[in-house]
């Protein structure tokens, strides 16, 4: 008995007991803000729920998640999906780098461009969205009359005429709003690495590409890392900018997958069903963080 | 004497007090209780029914309103979720292409018996046939939307016309000869992006070509001779630019952008909203030049027009808390002969009469020149098929895309109309006939 309450009494249990507590209300928020709507959730995907409160609710096991799989649409919405993801990490990802790197520099009036930068990013996805409509705007859009004063164009151009060209323009609109994003995880990378570093690889004659390759990508990997996962977990979730430029449209070719589960779920209300694509959303951002953990890491080692 | 103030003689005294505050109070029957009526409506039509609301309280003081406005696009997950987590919800807007899917759920209170037979008379033909499933009245109409044929009459006589086309075949000729004239680059356009106005669009088409939904065994009939004639004069029209190419990117609302900048003769757009916007000073550049005609019908079919309804309901939830009351204040507001509400409902908030006597009403015609007129596209009214499919918004979502493929030169017009057919046929089958 002596040696519980001696055991209590050490300063290690009491830090913590102290931590537990300290931890209770968030752990309590989550757990019913979180956790009980999750398995709410993954308990739907699991029967076949319509949306009359009267209606059976039969258990129909995997049946949703095989029946989403086998779906044309929703492959066609993955396939989408995937294209949208793979071309904006490429173009956004480089570029975001490169105003990363020409921030980094010393140059007058920098704190005001650093400020200015991130304006877009500020702009909520649906004002982004209806923006870029006007912009698009076969008649009336800034780009087609730019291009027309320009003398570069003398019919509209239909930016969101047929599923491919849609879903650049898609990719072009949100790249606007996301770039500060990059610049600035980048920028706070390119702040970790020791001055001394890029001294001396001047020293060694190194010339700006080699000490982009050599210095500043090996160094910046963890960025890259947190910057691929939180991206392409969000390209997943790409809904907004879809919702207000395209309805998933022309022909299918800008829906992606959370337009989809939107679709399946506010739209034709069956919830176990847009539960089970949502599920199948997150599993597949979650695979995308492992493989990405895997290869960085792997690069780490080597 | 003393007194102590001992837990005892508390507690007494509470007693005490507890068993004269419920003497005094006065006999229940005697107090109204309050009762909360739930409303989900858009928010365009909030200040008619807090109106109408109002109108209501004056006979039930009892009564309190929680009317709530949600934007269009928000108003169906808002009152699915309403119904679904039982929360309380007693009268909601009911937009025509739910009718099917929340017949089919039992969201609604059929409300046939609140009707009889000169009531019925009296709305808009194709209003109430809107709103019915099985059989059954799904909700009462609330306001008439249909869409009309509004045109530019400056342009119209610069076109060498007295009067827009009547046929599909003469607007193909009217818009070629006044491009070949550089009259107008893009005389006319449509809401063919996929979105739900493009079935609008394809619906008062398919209609006009002499198209329909189903056969008479109930199957999926859309590619039949007619219905391909329809699409395919869609998509030729907007492939060879007789059409405005943009129109594939054009919502419903979009298409009166050029119309009312003055850069089409012609569009077709929503009833008494799209002729408030053509006279707008502020949304318009036509102001004293718009007027409305009929739809364009087809010489081919015989046809004299085809519109498509878009008509607005309201509905009483199954599970409503205050279901006696909510059907008198339907009843109420149905207002069948109430000039004052007829007005209100379209000074307030734009709303398109539901009563056919009202179209042609001396003093709301003298307010609203327009009426006679719009009223005429009313014969020939048809609906989407939303009342005869039970997951009607998954099917036109099918179709949206279908029709997309084609428009955007994917598909031909009859392989898209096959594939609407056979996937109809398999997932979505016809009902309520």
């Amino acid at each position: 008995m002596t040696d519980i309450l001696l055991r209590l009494h050490r300063p290690v249990n009491r830090e913590r007991t102290l931590a537990a507590m300290l931890l209770l209300p968030t752990l309590i928020i989550v757990g019913t803000m979180v956790v009980v709507p999750l398995v709410y959730a993954f308990w739907l995907s699991l029967h076949d729920v319509q949306a009359s409160p009267r209606a059976e609710r039969p258990f129909v096991g995997f049946a949703n998640y095989i029946a989403i799989l086998a779906s044309p649409a929703f492959q066609h919405a993955l396939w989408n999906t995937a294209y949208f993801t793979v071309v904006s990490l490429v173009v956004q990802v480089p570029v975001g780098l490169a105003i990363a790197i020409l921030l980094d520099q010393k140059f007058p009036g920098r704190g005001i461009v650093r400020a200015m930068i991130l304006i877009p990013w500020a702009l909520p996805t649906i004002v982004n969205g209806a923006l870029w409509q006007w912009i698009y705007n076969p008649s009336y859009g800034a780009l087609n009359g730019l291009l027309r004063q320009l003398g570069l164009i003398h019919e509209p151009v239909l930016w969101l005429g047929s599923p491919i060209a849609a879903m650049n323009a898609v990719i072009v609109a949100d790249t606007w709003k996301i770039l500060p994003f990059y610049a600035v995880m980048f920028l706070a990378g390119l702040q970790t690495i020791p001055r001394e570093l890029f001294d001396a690889s001047t020293v060694d004659g190194a010339t700006p590409l080699d000490k982009l390759r050599y210095v500043i990508i090996p160094l910046l990997k963890p960025f890259f890392l947190v910057v691929l996962v939180l991206r392409t977990t969000e390209m997943f979730r790409a809904f907004d900018l879809i919702y207000m430029l395209t309805s998933g449209g022309p022909a299918g070719g800008t829906t992606v997958v959370a337009y989809y589960a939107y679709q399946v779920t506010f739209q034709s209300l069956r919830f176990g069903y847009g539960s089970a694509v949502s599920f199948i959303i997150g599993a597949v951002g979650l695979a995308f963080a492992l493989i990405y953990v895997r290869v960085i890491r792997a690069g780490e080692i080597r | 004497m003393t007194h102590t103030l001992s837990r005892r003689n508390v507690l007494k005294g509470g007693a005490a007090m507890a068993a004269g505050a419920l003497a005094l109070r006065p006999p229940r029957a005697a107090a109204q209780e309050s009762v909360t009526i739930t409303q989900v409506t858009s928010s365009d039509q909030v200040p008619y029914w807090q109106f109408v609301n109002d109108q209501f309280k004056l006979e039930h003081p009892e009564v309190k309103f929680e009317l709530i406005g949600v934007g269009y696009d928000q108003m169906l997950s808002r009152i699915v979720s309403q119904i679904t987590s039982g929360a309380p919800l007693d009268i909601y807007a009911l937009d025509i292409i739910w009718v099917g899917q929340f017949a089919g759920q039992g969201f609604t209170l059929p409300l046939d018996a609140e009707l009889n037979a000169a009531e019925r008379a009296a709305f808009l033909p194709g209003t109430l046939e809107g709103l019915q499933a099985g059989g059954k009245q799904v909700a009462l109409p609330a306001a008439a939307w249909f869409k009309n044929l509004f045109y530019n009459t400056e342009l119209v006589q610069k076109m060498g016309l007295t009067k827009p086309p009547a046929t599909y075949e003469a607007l193909v000729d009217a818009c070629k000869a006044a491009e070949a004239n550089k009259v107008l680059a893009r005389p006319t356009g449509w809401g063919f992006n996929q979105s739900e106005g493009m079935i609008c669009d394809w619906t008062l088409i398919l209609h006009a070509f002499g198209g329909q939904w189903f056969d008479k065994s109930g199957g999926w009939a859309v590619n039949n001779d007619n219905g391909v004639a329809a699409l395919t004069y869609m998509v030729d029209n907007v492939k060879n630019a007789v059409f405005d190419p943009a129109s594939t990117t054009f919502s419903d609302r979009d298409v009166m952008n050029p119309y009312l900048a003055g850069d089409y003769f012609a569009a077709a757009g929503w009833g008494l909203y799209g002729w408030s916007l053509a006279n707008s000073a502020t949304d318009s550049k036509i102001v004293g030049k718009a007027d409305v005609g009929l739809l364009y019908g087809n010489a081919a079919a015989g046809t004299v027009s085809a519109t498509c309804s878009g008509v607005s309901g309201i509905a009483i939830n199954k599970d409503a808390p205050n279901k006696d009351l909510s059907v008198q204040w339907i009843r109420s507001f149905t207002g069948i002969g109430h000039r004052e509400n007829v007005q209100k409902a379209m000074d307030l908030s734009g709303m398109p009469p539901v009563q056919a006597w009202a179209w042609q009403d001396p003093d709301l015609v003298g307010k609203n020149p327009a009426l006679p007129k719009l009223a005429e596209q009313a014969k020939y009214m048809f609906a989407r098929p939303s009342a005869n499919v039970a997951r009607y918004t998954e099917w036109s979502s099918m179709a949206q895309i279908e029709l997309s493929k084609a428009l955007t030169g994917q598909v031909a017009p009859k392989a898209a109309l096959d594939t609407i057919v056979a996937n109809g046929n398999r997932d979505f089958p016809g009902i309520n006939f």
